[in-house]
């Protein structure tokens, strides 16, 4: 199993005997798949789309950086060398345009969402195509949006917004538009639209929550969450007066960003260790989360620890909000933690950890709905029941 | 009385058809055959006097066993149906239209569906889980045979109860397919129960507030799941969807032979309650179904894909509309 602690990456990029096993599972794949874009995702045990939370919100350790950089480092020639015999291999895609690339372009900036991302990759995958009907551009669409899924399984709100993206091409193309060139500028345009929903659906739900918020209240944030913040920041600029119990969020420690930026609007902030949720529970009001993802059966996936903290303060009778934009509704059911697709992430524990000792290394957990008071979303404040009501009418 | 509805009628009796999805095909299939002889009387209109027959027809069945929630509903389909059907159409036009409603009903509603549960089931079996069920159930059947055929590793937990012993049927069956099958009888449950790491039920109804109706024990498996924390996976076909709201077994049910729970056959030295039946400070009570509360219920398994029980009024309210049952 590859094993991502500081000594283990060490050793190994000394020993290079451990490089050519990995790479050779991949070229199997890429000649199974048909499609034009089949960059595979290099690090296929590492989660990608935490990797990006990792080096957006939280605070990445010199060394951990050296770890990726290497690990990185030893892919990218091999990576080249994959895309170009793909594009080779592929008769009749004579274009250099890949979507994976395009993604990956938007996913760097920190602001933009995953969602919002993916389908500006798709946008960009309509203007460069060729296609004359729509059903032709429909079939691209397809590949691109399930190469981009297949790239990052563990990301739930990149596959939720290629699913939601898809099935608003699917339903312009009942004949509405005669003219095909008029319909494919209609999608571009009702993608680059996106972008605006989504900060738009932030702006709903920071509103929404006000109320939620009274002067005095001490709240409890876990993880670091674009929404929550807004959420916040729209409280102080409302002239609340509330205070704020961060949590660490060890691995990737984003309770230290959270931190800096709550300071920096003067709302009152407390750092508190993972372990010491339970000891400061009966000093909290409320406790607020965004989520990764929303499951049909109400739950929410979110950073590790979401769960624990979600037990106590139900255990202890305070309310566990959840805010979250409704492209996160994702068509998921787990029945357990184990029950989805893992996503790993490295931990960097600051010392050498022995090669005998296994590491927990997922990066996030599902908090089942009856642990959750309310979801705050752009649809308005829903109770976790209606996330499959919502979801019925939109999927089928 | 048409000799297609006397048969199914007395199959009903002796219960050789049991089970709602075989019950209900084999009504509609003698539906189909009282369509295919029925020639309209003079001065009668074909959908009026249709209708008092199937009326006629249905209330034969109710004698025999009350009918299932499958069945009534099938039943409401049929009507709506015949209402329907433009007065100027001729005789035979209209015969082999209804009969082709009838297989669409039978083929969409009961046959694709089961496939669909099917596919959505076995992504939630993994390998090395152990899945518990309880008595015989058409769609857990399939799914079991389904994840055997796509190689999956796991045992199952077969839990029956007396007087039916419908599970023994069903344990033939699986143990033939190659499966590895462990029998157990319901007062075994709390002690069988820490081994299961899922449990599939079946279900005759599924009410509005997502209680699930189904064979007498399997609230009792449920509830056990439940304190177990074992997730208990309800496998049912929409059209068992019902808009009623039932809170407990006893205020609609169906009784069975008293009989059956007094002599265990076989066995006549345990007849202790023979001459016993006609005391009248004794009451044999023999349910056929009970009521299992939403909070056991982790999720249903439904043509409609997988939902929590709380969504059940919202696939009644959409797709009722869209299916011309009312």
């Amino acid at each position: 199993m590859w094993r991502r602690s500081a000594s283990f990456i060490l050793d190994k990029r000394n020993d290079t005997g451990a490089r050519p096993d990995f790479v050779s599972l991949s070229p199997p794949q890429t000649t199974a798949s048909t499609m034009a874009d089949t960059l595979q995702n290099p690090n296929a045990k590492v989660s990608a789309y935490y990797q990006t939370r990792a080096a957006h919100h939280g605070v990445v350790t010199s060394d951990w950086l050296a770890q990726a950089q290497a690990a990185v480092g030893k892919y990218s020639p091999e990576s080249d060398v994959r895309s170009s015999s793909s594009a080779a291999a592929d008769p009749g895609s004579g274009k250099p345009f890949s979507v994976i690339d395009e993604f990956n372009n938007w996913r760097k900036q920190p602001d933009l969402a995953e969602a919002v991302a993916a389908i500006r990759a798709l946008a960009a995958v309509i203007r460069s195509s060729e296609a004359t009907t729509m059903m032709e551009l429909e079939i691209e669409l397809k590949k691109a949006s399930d190469s981009l899924k297949s790239w990052d399984t563990t990301s739930i709100s990149l596959t939720a917004g290629c699913d939601l993206f898809m099935r608003y091409v699917t339903r312009t193309s009942a004949l509405e538009y005669e003219d095909f060139n008029s319909a494919k500028s209609r999608l571009i345009e009702r993608a680059e639209k996106f972008g605006e929903i989504s900060y738009k659906a932030r702006r709903i739900i920071a509103m929404l929550s006000q109320d939620f918020i009274f002067d005095g209240c001490t709240i409890l944030v876990h993880g670091f969450s674009r929404v929550v913040l807004e959420v916040l920041k729209t409280a102080a600029q409302n002239k609340k007066l509330f205070r704020v119990l961060c949590t660490e969020g060890r691995p990737d420690r984003t309770g230290l960003r959270l931190s800096n930026e709550l300071a920096k609007l003067d709302v009152p902030v407390k750092l508190l260790i993972d372990s010491a949720v339970a000891y400061s529970m009966d000093e909290i009001d409320m406790v607020f989360v965004g989520a990764d993802g929303v499951v049909e059966s109400g739950g929410i996936i979110n950073m590790m620890g979401t769960y624990q903290i979600a037990l106590v303060a139900h255990s202890m009778n305070k309310p566990v909000y959840v805010a979250a934009e409704s492209y996160k509704f994702a068509r998921l059911y787990p029945l357990d933690q184990k029950d989805m697709a893992p996503a790993l992430r490295p931990i960097d524990f600051g010392v050498p950890i022995p090669s005998k000792v296994e590491v927990e290394t997922s990066a996030r957990d599902y908090t089942p709905p009856q642990y959750l008071t309310l979801l705050f979303t752009d649809l308005g404040v829903l109770t976790p029941s209606v996330v499959s009501d919502e979801l019925i009418q939109l999927y089928l | 009385m048409h000799p297609a509805v006397y048969k199914v009628g007395l199959h009903y009796l002796s219960g050789d058809i049991s089970g709602g999805n075989a019950r209900c095909i084999a009504m509609l299939q003698a539906f189909q055959e009282v369509i295919k002889d029925y020639s309209t009387p003079p001065e009668k209109t074909l959908s009026r006097d249709l209708t008092a027959k199937i009326s006629s027809y249905v209330s034969f069945f109710t004698e025999c066993r009350p009918l299932s929630v499958s069945m009534g509903n099938a039943i409401r389909f049929l009507k709506s149906r015949i209402a329907k059907l433009p007065l100027t159409m001729s005789e035979s036009e209209a015969k082999t239209t209804l009969q082709s409603d009838i297989d669409h009903f039978i083929n969409e509603k009961i046959i694709v569906a089961d496939k669909v549960i099917v596919s959505h089931a076995v992504t939630k079996i993994r390998d090395g889980d152990v899945l518990l069920t309880y008595g015989s159930s058409s769609a857990v059947e399939m799914i079991l045979q389904r994840a055997h055929e796509l190689g999956k590793q796991f045992r199952v937990v077969l839990v029956d109860s007396r007087p039916k012993l419908e599970g023994q049927l069903l344990l033939r069956r699986l143990v033939a397919k190659g499966i590895s099958c462990t029998y157990t009888h319901i007062n075994a449950i709390s002690y069988i129960m820490h081994e299961a790491t899922r449990v599939f039920l079946g279900a005759s109804a599924v009410l509005s507030n997502g209680t699930v109706y189904s064979r007498v024990g399997t609230a009792c498996v449920a509830m056990v799941a439940h304190a177990f924390d074992v997730p208990v996976l309800v496998c049912c076909e929409a059209y068992k969807f019902h808009e009623r709201v039932q809170l407990d077994s006893i205020c609609s049910n169906e009784l069975g032979d008293p009989h059956a729970i007094a002599n265990v056959p076989g066995r006549e030295q345990l007849n202790f309650l023979d001459g016993c039946a006609k005391s009248d400070n004794l009451q044999l009570l023999n349910l056929i179904y009970d009521v299992m509360p939403s909070d056991y219920v982790s999720m249903i398994i439904t043509d409609y894909g997988m939902v929590p029980p709380t969504s059940v009024p919202v696939i009644v309210r959409e797709y009722r509309r869209e299916h011309l049952w009312m």
